[in-house]
């Protein structure tokens, strides 16, 4: 486990965008030029303690500011007679500013074009004086209040979700952990989007060579932007290549927080309304909060039961038609009567009928996603009930191989993870067709492929296979199974935790 | 993408894996295509072999599908009745029963045993029965209609067999085995008879097979006391007098038994054989009182009297053909092992030339009073 490779330079060549970006000096006439075209960008003099020897520009952009917050916090303390008047040197006015005579809660006084533009975009009021500038944020603008999750339903667990805004995610976070070594750091990622991305470990727990790593993947990103989760996923793993999700997405703040406590990292940007949770092992995607909440015996069994259904949904329709096409002396004679039954009259191989299914399926899935829920879910009525029972009555289909499509799908649901179960719906389709060409001996080259190709797979120094692969029995049983809580004194070997005791 | 490329280079190779039509989709036959044999009757014709495939019922497909064929071996048989459809495939994998007729039996079954253990297709597990008073072929043919196939008239007989402790339908490869080991084997024996509405089945108990050869049959009353013997009672209801003038039927729910030998100068001079049998009373006709000890140590013994003699039967056969099918040797050897060992090859002939002496003690446990359910003097009913 070569953790520091990750701090390599990364492949490929640089942005041809030139930094600095704006090789300028600050002034207002500047930043008017940056910004010319915008019509939501707002500048305009003050008197600078109602005087007029000073005349600062006070500019914004409008609709991410709050104008309450601008006239409060800056424009009346900066044309206060009281505590600017007399003012005449323009380092006296800076200092004044920066030192509480403008009452904004951040104060940053910045002598680059680059720093003041992202200020300025990042919601911050700039007061521009000749050669510097002093920025007050006064974020402001519409946002989506902390709603309930969606896409990861809690039942016992808390329902508050992450939102867009990471300053609400990351308020969200500490609110759980009260703790003074649940590092929070930003990075600023995106040229274009300039979208703020935040790496949140607990110093002495999670490991700090995964973390510098980490950094090291997320400060070499040179993007024009970061505005959806692969835009972001694709450069924090080490084989985008793969199908299989290499990191833990997820909307659940306490999901994050079980994750931090593990002694794994978690990436929040913002603009998204989701985390990251790194590093991703294969068992971890078959693990949701609800199981902590649960009793163990019954998380246990869930968790076998999503294990079996992963299984049942990538193989099923593969052995089923490895069975039907090549080795039928496999099925009982019963089972193999009402197949024999079911398909008489059906004009279709058995090959052409489940990968015709399957790609049914996908077609009503993905129907039903893009359209509004409503239609989406005549969609699905349309499709599964009507479309598929004139179907087999029209003997076009046999039932058993809409059976077998239907339970394929169905535990392929059962997977927690989305971006795991997409991945198995993709491998459900070439171990089918494997199935198709070379029977179950196809379906064993499959699996030892796919087997092959997981183990290659690791994400900051773990790989991700572990524990199923390298780790004890005890760290198996623990990775399909959820032990009583208090006999988990441990956290996980495979996370290469600084401070491996979890309780007493 | 490193890797990947040479697994999909990998993956494509072995396409080119040499075989006349390539490996993908060589052994591909679509399920509906198949046509399931359900049963496979062997006779001897003259030096050929006649084989007859049947299948099971297939709805809105009519009577099933007899096939026959004979060639100079069972496989090329079994092969050639691939010509009688050009659509559909005959499948054995699905082979539910062997049978053997009698005259085939008597010539040898170890070649159609031999064909069974190295077919792709058959199974080890199929049962097999051996024709009493005919052939594979007429049995098939007479069994299968259009409202029954032969398969399905012997899945009923091999449970109705087992109910009443007549015989009990082994495996080919249970026999194979049984004759590798001692040189015999006890088979189901099956005949037809002529009911009201035709054709249908019969257990004729057991046959013997010595040597690989069927040797003689066992009747049905006998098979109960070889069920006995060998641990295979299931269940087997058997009438007595009960000394009232009527009969009582006494359902025979367990038997144990244990062999014993005396030994003179090294060969077995006398067989002890021990057994238990343990039985509920199912019915009364005469008016015997099952409370009563007398009355009930009255049906005891006439119920160890009855199976005394049936086994007395059993173990003259074995005198008589000179063959252990009951396995006696086995479960001696457990008891004397060096002294048996040293009959090894001759040890059939030894205990046919051995006494015999069988103790038979019944235990009736329970019966089941309506009229006086809580009455318990005298018995444990």
């Amino acid at each position: 486990m070569n953790i520091l490779k990750f701090l390599k330079k990364p492949r490929g060549k640089a942005h041809p965008e030139p930094k600095p970006r704006y090789d300028m000096p600050v002034s207002a006439e500047n930043i008017a030029l940056v910004f010319s075209g915008c019509d939501d960008f707002v500048a305009h003099e003050v008197l600078l303690g109602g005087e007029v020897r000073i005349k600062p520009t006070v500019c914004f952009i409008d609709g991410i500011v709050s104008s309450e917050a601008i006239s409060r916090d800056v424009l009346r303390p900066l044309t206060s007679a009281e505590r600017f008047g007399g003012v005449s040197d323009l380092r006296e006015a800076v200092a004044l500013m920066s030192e509480g005579m403008v009452t904004g809660s951040t104060v940053k006084v910045r002598e680059s074009m680059d720093e003041l533009v992202e200020d300025v975009l990042r919601g911050f009021c700039a007061v521009v004086l000749e050669g510097c500038a002093v920025t007050f944020e006064t974020k402001g603008g519409e946002k989506r209040a902390v709603g309930e999750a969606r896409s990861e339903k809690a039942v016992k667990g808390s329902r508050d979700c992450l939102t867009e805004v990471l300053r609400t995610n990351t308020g969200l976070i500490r609110r759980r952990m009260r703790d003074s070594d649940l590092k929070i750091c930003e990075l600023t990622v995106g040229r274009r989007t300039g979208t703020n991305i935040a790496i949140l470990y607990i110093k002495g727990l999670t490991n700090g060579a995964m973390v510098q790593g980490l950094r090291a993947r997320l400060a070499a990103m040179d993007v024009d932007g970061v505005l959806s989760p692969s835009s972001l996923e694709e450069y924090i793993v080490e084989k985008p290549g793969s199908p299989f999700p290499q990191v833990q997405s997820t909307e659940r703040p306490d999901k994050l927080c079980i994750a931090l406590l593990e002694g794994r990292a978690a990436v929040l940007a913002d603009g998204l309304p989701m985390g990251f949770i790194l590093p991703g092992t294969l068992s971890e995607f078959f693990k949701v909060p609800d199981d902590v909440a649960g009793h163990y015996i019954v998380a246990s069994a869930i968790t076998l039961v999503r294990y079996v259904s992963l299984v049942v949904s990538l193989l099923l329709p593969a052995v089923y038609v490895a069975v039907s096409m090549y080795h039928q002396e496999m099925l009982p004679t019963k089972l193999m009567l009402s197949i024999i039954e079911s398909r008489q009259e059906v004009p279709f191989s058995t090959a052409v009928e489940v990968l015709g299914m399957m790609l049914a399926l996908e077609l009503l899935q993905e129907a039903s996603l893009r359209l509004p829920q409503n239609i989406g879910d005549t969609m699905g009525i349309i499709g599964a009930l009507i479309v598929g029972q004139s179907a087999v009555e029209a003997k076009v289909i046999s039932p058993a191989v809409v059976i077998i499509a239907a339970i394929a799908g169905i535990t392929g649901y059962t997977v927690p993870d989305q971006d795991l179960s997409a991945a198995m719906r993709l491998f459900r389709f070439a171990f089918a067709g494997l199935a198709v060409a070379l029977g179950l001996f196809g379906i064993v080259i499959g699996v030892i492929l796919l087997v092959w190709h997981l183990s290659t797979l690791e994400n900051l120094g773990v790989p991700y296979l572990w524990p199923l692969a390298g780790g004890n029995a005890r760290e198996v049983s623990r990775a399909v199974l959820r032990w009583p809580v208090r006999s988990q004194k441990h956290r996980k070997r495979g996370f290469n935790v600084e401070n491996a005791r979890e309780r007493a | 993408m490193k890797k990947l490329v040479p697994a999909l280079i990998a993956l494509a190779l072995l396409a080119l894996g040499g075989c006349k039509s390539g490996m993908l989709y060589a052994d591909m036959r679509e399920i509906d295509q198949l046509e399931l044999i359900r049963t496979v009757g062997l006779d001897a014709s003259g030096a050929d072999v006649t084989a007859t495939a049947a299948s099971g019922m297939r709805v809105g497909e009519g009577s099933p599908t007899v096939l026959e064929n004979t060639s100079p071996t069972v496989a090329r048989s079994m092969r050639l009745m691939q010509n009688y459809s050009s659509k559909k495939y005959i499948f054995y994998g699905h082979v539910k029963y062997l049978l053997i007729g009698e005259g085939a039996a008597r010539a040898g079954l170890g070649k159609f045993l031999d064909y069974v253990e190295r077919s792709v297709e058959l199974r080890l597990s199929t049962g097999l029965l051996i024709v009493k008073d005919g052939t594979a072929n007429e049995l098939i043919r007479l069994t299968s209609t259009e409202s029954e196939s032969t398969a399905e008239l012997l899945a009923s007989l091999e449970k109705d067999v087992r109910l009443m402790s007549e015989s009990r339908v082994c495996s080919c490869g249970e026999a194979a085995e049984s004759l590798a080991e001692s040189g015999t084997a006890l088979v189901a024996a099956v005949r037809t008879e002529r009911g009201d509405d035709g054709w249908r089945l019969a257990s004729a108990g057991y046959a013997v097979l010595k040597d690989g050869r069927l040797a003689a049959f066992i009747d049905t009353d006998t098979a109960r006391a070889v069920n006995l013997l060998t641990g295979e009672v299931e269940g087997d209801v058997t009438e007595v007098p009960d000394g009232r003038g009527g009969l009582a039927a006494l359902r025979v729910t367990s038997g144990k038994s244990s062999f014993d030998a005396e030994f003179c100068e090294g060969e077995p001079s006398r067989i002890i054989v021990d057994v238990r049998v343990k039985a509920n009373i199912e019915e009364l006709r005469g008016g015997a009182d099952p409370y009563s000890p007398d009355e009930l140590a009255f049906l005891e013994r006439e119920l160890a009297s009855l199976e005394a003699s049936r086994i007395e039967r059993a173990l003259g056969l074995m005198r008589e053909l000179e063959c252990d099918y009951l396995g006696i040797g086995g479960k001696l050897r457990l008891r004397h092992p060096v002294k048996i060992d040293r009959l090894a090859g001759r040890l059939a002939e030894s205990l046919a030339g051995a006494e015999t002496e069988v103790r038979v003690e019944a235990n009736i446990e329970r019966t089941y009073d309506l009229g006086a359910p809580l009455r318990t003097d005298g018995g444990d009913g």
